[in-house]
């Protein structure tokens, strides 16, 4: 009947129609695959750290002002991820794939570069021939007096116990008086108190870098005193920038911020309690690079060098 | 019985004087004046569409559903005009209305019946149970449902499930019941058991019944009315209509010229 | 005299509901508003809406003369669009013809089977998906894409998993609603079962698949967390199916956590735009129905006037008939595509199936070893700084909001149906403004409900994020999918008992409790049962305003703690429990399924209880 033979015709012409278009599509897959360039999102402080270090050697950086208006120069074609294990996910399952996270996240399911001939690690940090770090930030309202008790775990932050939870944390404590702040600040001892200092929970809210260092420390103080870290804080880590709101609006004198990138803001007062490496990461299965200079890594993330062969070593 | 609700003191007979109905522009019913006596069964006929129905819903109001109907006219129940300021639900409990297509509540049959009582706050078991069996012993079911009454209603058949919306609006106690196509969805059997009940009920009730059935008419009212187009063309004592009809549309429709 | 009283009393709590609806989309609206306005007049709205320039400088404040960054979203308004089209041809497509093989093809055995594991997808989180996309989809992609697979077909095929449920629920709903005889009619005339399904019964459920359809793409418009992680999230046009693109939603999360004072306001603006979008939807939606209604409608009255006049009493008896009319016409048009309708039904019925299967079984995969192997993960006692990630905590507190979140959402919801099909008068003005309310909070983001709850909630309840806060935002989330599916039960209950029991001097108050409202169980249940869904899938809006980290058990609801979602969102986050997250994704899928189970138990017992023994 004719119904059946305009179904037949329908059904071929759809199914060639599919092998067509499946054919054409995989032909664009054929051959060898662009980067993927995985970045983090703007005002990320990782990616802050990143950008404004990484540059061409001719005055042009992935994050710039140009006539006092910021210029953002990572390629437009980047996969940007929120969150440091989405780009542990994305480069562990793309073999193209380039990214950064911070040194204290890395694990086995991704391959960490070299930049400039350097590894690194927590000496390369410090000497500073690691280039890309950053500083985490303690932060405090510099109006507002601080409750004791927050007065109390400010000093044990600041004093050598932190450089244990540092380790235990994945970041490198800074040592030095003058780097840790505008104002040298000494590393001092830290004697806990014959009691519980008075004051409300203190609240700790900013970066989610942080996470593992502070909850070292909430613990680690807490022990001190005989108490489970629940009892002394309330921990609630929305990012640096909500962080540093969070300080800003401080009128108790119980909030302590954490800030994942440099702080330069009126009203906050500072310190940097250790300095995190970021660390440029590909697929574990990608043997065509180990490492990269300055100026290869920026022309990899804004798009100038798409293929892995195009870099010669 | 009547004593433990308040009653509006209506009277079982009604009187209609120049109602007119629209709905928006359309008018459905044109200048009817009617005198409709108590405790008999009165039948509206006609062909589709010529105002019966709506005129029956005007008697408990149940136009005043209809978004954009308006109406005019005297409607007294006794000397109550019906239109004035009375509780519209007192109303509806002494009106009660059977529809063409039975609609029972997915409940019990138990809680079907016991439905309108509750509606007017009795709550005592043994005053419904009371309720329930004489509702059902006027509908002539008590004996077929008495062993089901924790049942779904909507396990009935057809015919069964109409007597039983018949039997759930007498257990409001109403004192006229109005009923619009009740058996034109039923067999045959079914039509002659709720006949009968008709008859049963007029001795108590004003019973009007809108019918397509001509032969249901000359069977069970006592008084006919037929209308056609909007308007009552001629009422009269059932016997008068069908033998002696006067007006000529009458003459035609009931020998079947037109339907 | 007292029923008097109750009724009255009745009608107030209704109105009060409806009025609840608006009062909540005027709060957030100003909300935005008040937080928009002041960075907008700064960056200028032109700038801010034809811009393609977007590079935020945070340091940027209001007061300054000049601002370093440039805030411009042309390119991410295009990019929402070009996503929301896709979502939609994807999801649409695939939850209709799902749904109609649900409510008319499928065995009657599998049928509740079917539909409870469409309600499961409903409940699987955000993130959940997000993980399927990069792990198991993008790769798949990656073999025909010149890049690593993300993009815009990636994109559309992921959201349209995801309000695919959405609008499966609320069509087959819509589509059991309609009445038998309807069917019976076409068959008649010798139409065949599926020219009896798509000449009649699906024209004749519009309202409610439109609805459905409009509900979902509130949900695509919205959706963030997956979308980011498929979408590229450069700021660029989806120039082809494989670029990475940005959408609104994907701007405001991923920026928000960092921003200064004009990125924060500029990006509340970005929500705003979002809701225009919402509102612009619903309008010409609004609009094609009328058109397609009043099409029907004037065949309609053209054929009734040539045969007789039929009263607009029997309005019943018409509507019949117009619809037989319309069959026939249908009937004749489809019988020159032979079951195509059929194959179509079949055909998504067993794709959605696939879908589940994956999706699910990729979670099981990847996570049920893991869970296995440590069951500290589940029942451990919560321990400050112990490497061992317990769940517990987030399970009780997940089971806790949904309690009270529904406990505020349907009476409320529930309410503002029966005001809007019981009481309010069909054409007035206050229908329509309630109607729009219920829409635009369909559309608002899950992010903005968020920092809503954050502005409102949380300030005025303690200060910092509590359950309480976190159950108070959700449950006005919620409310759009329950007044809408509520809708269309009540719709869909005949008039007939409405009548018989106004017949019997029951007043309005009665008529709903004892006749409407438990025939409309069913489609009320459903809406119940989606809005759990919801509630345990969002993490967004807890973010702000419960707590994000895990801590111990919770004792009140004035305690701060995370969801099972935000716990698997943060766990994910960091890079350094990728297994515990998946773990934590098994969980959730049970306790969805879990509960799931126990509403349609209740359900099953309600219905029984009314209906006997038959159906």
């Amino acid at each position: 009947m004719k119904n059946s033979l305009k179904k037949i015709v329908a059904i071929i012409a759809m199914v060639a129609t599919m092998i067509c278009s499946v054919v054409m599509l995989s032909a664009c897959g054929v051959g060898e695959k662009n980067i993927t360039v995985v970045a983090r999102e703007q005002g990320s402080g990782t990616r802050e750290a990143f950008d404004k270090v990484v540059t061409d050697g001719a005055g042009n950086y992935l994050e710039m002002k140009v006539d006092g208006k910021k210029v953002y120069n990572t390629t437009a074609t980047a996969d940007i991820q929120k969150e440091t294990g989405n780009v542990l996910s994305k480069v562990a399952t793309d073999a193209n794939a380039i990214g950064y996270v911070s040194l204290g996240s890395v694990n086995d399911t991704v391959k960490v570069l070299k930049v400039n001939g350097i590894t690194p690690s927590a000496q390369s940090v410090l000497d500073g021939t690691y280039s890309i770090q950053r500083p985490f930030v303690i932060m405090t309202n510099s109006s507002v007096t601080l409750s004791d008790l927050a007065k109390d775990f400010l000093s044990y932050l600041k004093s050598d116990a932190s450089s244990t939870h540092a380790e235990e944390a994945g970041c490198i404590f800074l040592e030095d008086p003058a780097k840790r702040g505008k104002n040298p600040i000494q590393v001092e001892d830290f004697t806990p108190k014959a009691e519980l200092p008075q004051g409300d929970k203190v609240v700790i809210n900013g970066s989610t870098s942080m996470e593992k260092f502070i909850k070292k420390a909430m613990s680690g103080y807490a022990s001190l005193y005989g108490r489970s870290a629940d009892d002394l804080f309330t921990l609630d880590l929305q990012g640096s920038s909500v962080g540093k709101s969070a300080v800003e609006n401080d009128k108790n004198g119980n909030v302590i911020g954490l800030s994942s990138a440099a702080v330069d803001e009126d009203g906050i007062e500072s310190f940097n309690v250790c300095l995190d490496a970021v660390a440029v990461i590909v697929n574990v299965q990608n043997n065509a690079v180990s490492d990269l200079t300055l100026g290869q890594l920026y022309n990899v993330f804004s798009g100038k060098i798409v293929k892995f062969s195009q870099l010669n070593g | 019985m009547k004593k433990d609700k308040k009653t509006i003191g209506l009277g079982q007979n009604l009187s209609v004087e120049g109602a007119n109905l629209w709905y928006g522009d359309f008018q459905a019913l044109k200048n009817i004046n009617i005198e409709i006596p108590a405790k008999q069964v009165t039948a509206f006929i006609g062909p589709s569409g010529c105002g019966k129905s709506t005129f029956l819903k005007c008697f408990n109001r149940m136009n005043d559903l209809v978004e954009g109907c308006k109406i005019n006219g005297k409607f007294l129940m006794g000397d109550v005009d019906i239109y004035g300021k009375i509780d519209v639900n007192e109303l509806r409990k002494n009106v009660g209305m059977v529809f063409q297509k039975p609609n029972p509540f997915p409940m019990t049959i138990y809680d079907n019946i016991a439905f309108g009582p509750r509606t007017f706050g009795i709550t005592s078991r043994a005053k419904l149970d009371e309720i329930v069996e004489k509702s059902l012993r006027q509908a002539a079911m008590w004996d077929e449902l008495k062993d089901r009454l924790r049942k779904s209603a909507l396990g009935l058949s057809g015919g069964q499930q109409q007597r039983l919306c018949i039997a759930r609006s007498l257990a409001a106690n109403p004192q006229i019941l109005l009923m619009d196509e009740p058996t034109s969805a039923l067999d045959p059997i079914s039509t002659g058991k709720i006949e009968e009940l008709m008859e049963e009920l007029k001795r108590d009730l004003t019973v009007v019944i809108v019918t397509h059935n001509m032969q249901q008419a000359v069977r069970i009212a006592d008084k006919t009315a037929f209308f056609l187009l909007g308007e009552l063309i001629e009422y009269g004592d059932t016997d008068d209509i069908f033998t002696s009809p006067t007006k000529e549309q009458t003459e035609r429709y009931i020998t079947g010229r037109f339907g | 005299m007292n029923t008097k009283l109750k009724e009255k009393i009745g009608k107030i709590f209704f109105g009060t509901s409806a009025v609840i609806c608006i009062i909540a989309v005027v709060a957030i609206f100003v909300f935005m508003l008040i937080k928009s306005i002041p960075a907008l007049n700064k960056i200028g709205f032109f700038q801010f809406v034809t811009g393609e320039v977007w590079a935020p400088d945070r340091l940027d404040k209001l007061d300054a003369p000049t601002l370093a960054g440039s805030y411009g979203i042309f390119k991410m308004i295009v990019s929402t669009l070009a996503a929301t089209v896709g979502a939609l041809l994807v999801g649409g497509s695939l939850g209709y013809f799902t749904a109609v093989f649900i409510a008319f093809y499928c065995p009657k055995k599998l049928k509740k089977i079917f539909s409870s594991v469409i309600n499961l997808l409903a409940g699987i989180p955000s993130v959940v998906y997000g993980f399927f996309g990069i792990v198991f989809l993008l790769p798949l992609l990656a073999k025909i894409a010149p890049n690593n697979g993300s993009g815009l077909l990636a994109t559309s095929l992921i959201l349209g998993i995801m309000i695919m449920p959405t609008i499966v629920s609320l069509s087959v709903t819509s589509f059991d609603a309609v009445p038998r005889n309807f069917y019976e009619g076409a068959l008649a005339i010798g139409a065949t079962h599926t020219q009896a399904v798509f000449g009649v019964m699906t024209r004749a459920a519009r309202s409610g698949v439109t609805a459905s359809l409009v509900l979902g793409i509130g949900r695509a418009l919205g959706e963030t967390m997956a979308v980011v992680m498929v979408a590229g999230n450069s700021v660029a046009y989806p120039q082809s199916l494989f670029n990475s693109f940005r959408v609104m939603t994907a701007n405001i999360v991923m920026e928000m956590g960092y921003a200064g004072e004009v990125q924060q306001g500029a990006l509340v603006a970005t929500g705003v735009i979002l809701l225009f979008f919402v509102m612009l939807v619903n309008v010409v939606f609004s609009i094609i129905s009328k058109k397609a209604v009043s099409k029907i409608s004037s065949q309609q009255s053209k054929k009734s006037e040539k045969k007789t006049k039929t009263s607009v009493a029997n309005s019943k008896m018409r509507k019949i008939a117009a619809t037989l009319q319309d069959a026939r016409q249908r009937v004749r048009y489809l019988l020159n595509t032979p079951n195509i309708g059929k194959v179509a039904s079949i055909g998504a019925g067993v794709l959605s199936a696939v879908a589940l299967v994956l999706v699910i079984g990729f979670i099981l995969v990847k996570g049920t070893p893991f869970l296995i192997q440590n069951p500290h993960l589940l029942i451990g006692k919560y321990q400050f700084d112990s490497e061992q990630v317990t769940i517990l905590p987030s399970i009780v507190t997940t089971l806790m909001t949904v309690f009270l979140s529904l406990i505020i959402a349907i009476p409320i919801g529930i309410g503002t149906a029966i005001f809007l099909n019981e009481y309010a008068p069909k054409k007035s003005w206050l229908v329509k403004v309630i109607k729009g309310a219920i829409d635009i909070l369909n559309g608002v983001p899950s992010i903005v409900y968020g920092l809503f709850g954050m502005i409102t909630f949380v300030a005025l309840i303690k200060g910092t994020g509590s359950i309480l806060a976190g159950s108070l935002t959700v449950s006005i989330m919620l409310l759009p999918t329950i007044v809408r599916s509520t809708q269309e039960s009540l719709k869909s209950v005949e008039g007939g008992l409405r009548e018989g029991s106004f017949a019997l001097g029951a007043g309005k108050l009665r008529t709903i409790f004892s006749v409407v409202l438990p025939s409309a169980m069913p489609g009320i249940v459903s809406a119940i049962i989606l809005s759990m869904g919801r509630v345990i899938s969002e993490s967004a809006p807890f973010i702000y305003t419960m707590g994000s980290v895990i801590s111990a058990m919770p004792n009140s609801y004035l305690d701060s703690n995370a969801t099972l979602a935000v716990a698997l969102y943060r766990l994910s986050g960091e890079g350094w429990y990728v297994n515990e997250a998946y773990a934590t994704a098994v969980v959730l899928i049970i306790v969805v399924l879990v509960l799931n189970l126990f509403a349609e138990l209740i359900a099953g017992r309600l219905n029984r209880r009314l209906k006997g023994e038959k159906r």
